[in-house]
């Protein structure tokens, strides 16, 4: 267990580093704007002691480095700044936004292991079958399958045509049911690939062989034995892939105009609102490190060997 | 490995049948066309390529020909696949989409795969410090949500598809640098390589000659599948509308002129959302094919 403790901890103390240099970077981008953000704040027809006046009390005469750091300490507290467009604070636009994007990309990637891992361990155990081809074929397509084609051409199916969902808003449980569907399916059909892949190499391994040897009950073996190391990537996957079904959510929640975090930023690019936008890509970012430290710590408490070699 | 004993298998019977030696090129052909995966993937790939290279004889008009009397045509013998809003023939437009495409898709690994690789190979051949930071920062990079990151990089360059190309190898690279680090790894203290190394060749020249050359099977893998998702972010990126711009017939972009019209005119972003899925898909089961001949154990 100490040995768990004392790599968790460092790893979190590579991640501090890490957390900083993103803000920095995103900083910068930020300044590598084109255009004065004083023009976008006070409009066109401004005398220029008014946009002096404004530059001082935004603090934009300060050198670059002193903006940073004013920036950084406002945003450790929360304070992301306001909205060029709204006049509303970032943190309030994002608070009011993150639940809806929490609640649609949770569910897709417990849903898509839930549908995965099944498939994933019957295409394994018939491997070289027709039941095994058609799974991998057919996860193979929707793995191919861009998620704003999909989006759309379940929107046209069961949106336009059958009636059977509403298309775009939040307003009830089912208009969730199109933007899910589009997110879960790629992932269902990526999750079962790489069961698939693991569960073939576990089912070779001499302990499963030994298993089988001491005659145990097939299901004893299969979910017992094999899967449960099988799913060691997958349980390290989730915490790496939940940052990236948030940026895929980008587009999904674009299409289905889902008031998640995703279509927020969307539209501020198209508006230029730059506060908001650098505010997401920080927040974003900052859930994909900790994720990757969590993904990290998970995959060393449930493979001790991962442990060791780190440490030494 | 399964893989090998029919590979082997496979290999003696084309050598008793043949009279003359298969040449090594010829070998890989007729193995990868003897599986149906590979040999899907690789029909789908040649006949994409062929599209874009002979494109401006398949298509029958222009890209970027407009013919406003006859707007969102549905398909029909003069026109295929049908026309859109600005009564452009979509067959075509699509045809030449294709180009863009394997173009960009292609800009996007050779970027990533530069970066990545040379990476990888010097955090592999170098143990200690230049190993710790190349593989500290790849682990940073890896973690960037592409699609996000993209769009920052896009909203300060600007849209375009040469923004999108560079923000995409960007933040992608990394895929390339584990791997090729792992397997340089593996080769470092190998007899060919310490040979070298006491005959003096230099470092460079151990990197490039001895150990490049050993992992380009696992490159060319790695490459093909790292396309179709290249292909996907970057069209993503254009039917955002932050890529290619009109009236470059991008398939990204001709599916988001569609989407405004899914209920008068479906055909419009239907054909294009198949083009792309076709060809991830024939890249994607290609790959996985060269991946079974070449490198059965290499996960991706």
């Amino acid at each position: 267990m100490s040995a768990l403790l004392r790599y968790s901890v460092k790893r979190v103390l590579i991640g501090i580093p890490v957390i900083l240099f993103v803000s920095l970077f995103i900083f910068l981008l930020m300044q590598m704007l084109p255009g004065d953000p004083i023009k976008l704040i006070a409009g066109e027809r401004v005398t220029p002691e008014r946009i002096e006046e404004l530059r001082r009390s935004w603090g934009l005469d300060q050198p670059v480095y002193i903006q940073y750091f004013y920036w950084l300490s406002h945003v450790m507290t929360g304070d992301f700044g306001y909205s060029y467009v709204t006049r509303l604070p970032v943190s309030l636009l994002i608070w009011s936004r993150l639940p809806y994007t929490i609640q649609l990309t949770f569910t897709a990637l417990v849903l898509s292991y839930v549908f995965g891992i099944p498939i994933g361990v019957v295409a394994a155990l018939k491997r070289g079958t027709a039941v095994d081809n058609i799974t991998i074929g057919v996860a193979t397509f929707f793995y191919s399958m861009p998620t704003y084609w999909l989006g759309l051409i379940l929107m046209l199916t069961f949106g336009l045509y059958l009636r059977w969902f509403p298309i775009s808003g939040s307003s009830s449980l089912e208009s969730m049911v199109l933007p899910l569907l589009t997110l879960t399916l790629p992932y269902v059909a990526m999750s079962a690939r790489i069961v698939r892949t693991e569960m073939l190499e576990v089912l070779t391994e001499d302990y499963v062989r030994t298993a089988w040897a001491k005659g145990l009950p097939s299901r004893r073996v299969i979910l017992r034995h094999a899967l449960r190391n099988a799913l060691i990537p997958l349980t390290v996957m989730f915490f790496l892939d939940l940052p990236w079904i948030i940026g895929g959510a980008v587009i999904v929640e674009s299409i289905f105009a889902w008031p998640g975090m995703g279509s927020l930023l969307y539209k501020s690019i198209l508006k230029q609102d730059y506060p908001v936008v650098q505010a997401l890509v920080l927040v974003i970012t900052i859930l994909t490190v900790v994720c990757n430290i969590l993904g990290d710590i998970v995959s060393a408490f449930l493979d001790p060997r991962i442990r060791v070699e780190k440490e030494a | 490995m399964k893989t090998e004993s029919v590979k082997g298998t496979f290999l003696k019977k084309l050598e008793t049948k043949s009279m003359f030696k298969l040449t090594r090129l010829k070998e890989f052909l007729l193995l990868l066309l003897h599986y149906k995966v590979s040999c899907i993937g690789l029909c789908i790939v040649m006949g994409i390529i062929i599209l874009a290279i002979f494109a401006p004889i398949i298509a029958p008009k222009h890209y970027a020909e407009i013919d406003v009397p006859n707007k969102l045509q549905p398909p029909s013998l003069a026109h295929p696949f049908g026309t859109d809003a600005l009564g452009r023939d979509i067959f075509s437009r699509v045809v030449y989409g294709a180009q863009i495409a394997l173009w960009v898709g292609l800009l996007v690994v050779l970027v990533e795969a530069s970066i990545g690789i040379s990476l990888g190979i010097i955090a592999g051949y170098f143990n200690g410090k230049i190993d710790k930071i190349i593989s500290a920062s790849a682990d940073i990079v890896w973690s960037f949500p592409t699609v996000v990151l993209a769009l920052g990089v896009v909203m300060v360059l600007g849209p375009g598809i040469t923004q999108v190309v560079i923000a995409i190898a960007v933040t992608s690279w990394p895929g390339f640098t584990r791997i090729t680090r792992a397997k340089v790894q593996s080769m470092v203290n190998r007899e060919f390589v310490l040979a070298a190394r006491a005959i003096g060749e230099s470092d460079l020249n151990i990197m490039l000659r001895y150990l490049l050359p050993n992992i380009t099977s696992t490159i060319l893998v790695l490459a093909t599948l790292t396309l179709p998702s290249a292909i996907i972010s970057t069209t993503a990126l254009s039917f955002l509308g932050f890529g290619a711009q009109p009236p470059t017939p991008d398939w990204g972009a001709m599916l988001s002129e569609g989407a405004s019209q899914l209920v008068i005119a479906p055909w419009v972003a239907t054909f294009p959302g198949i083009f792309i899925v076709i060809t991830a898909l024939g890249f994607n089961l290609l790959g996985d094919g060269l991946r079974d001949l070449l490198d059965p154990k290499l996960k991706i």
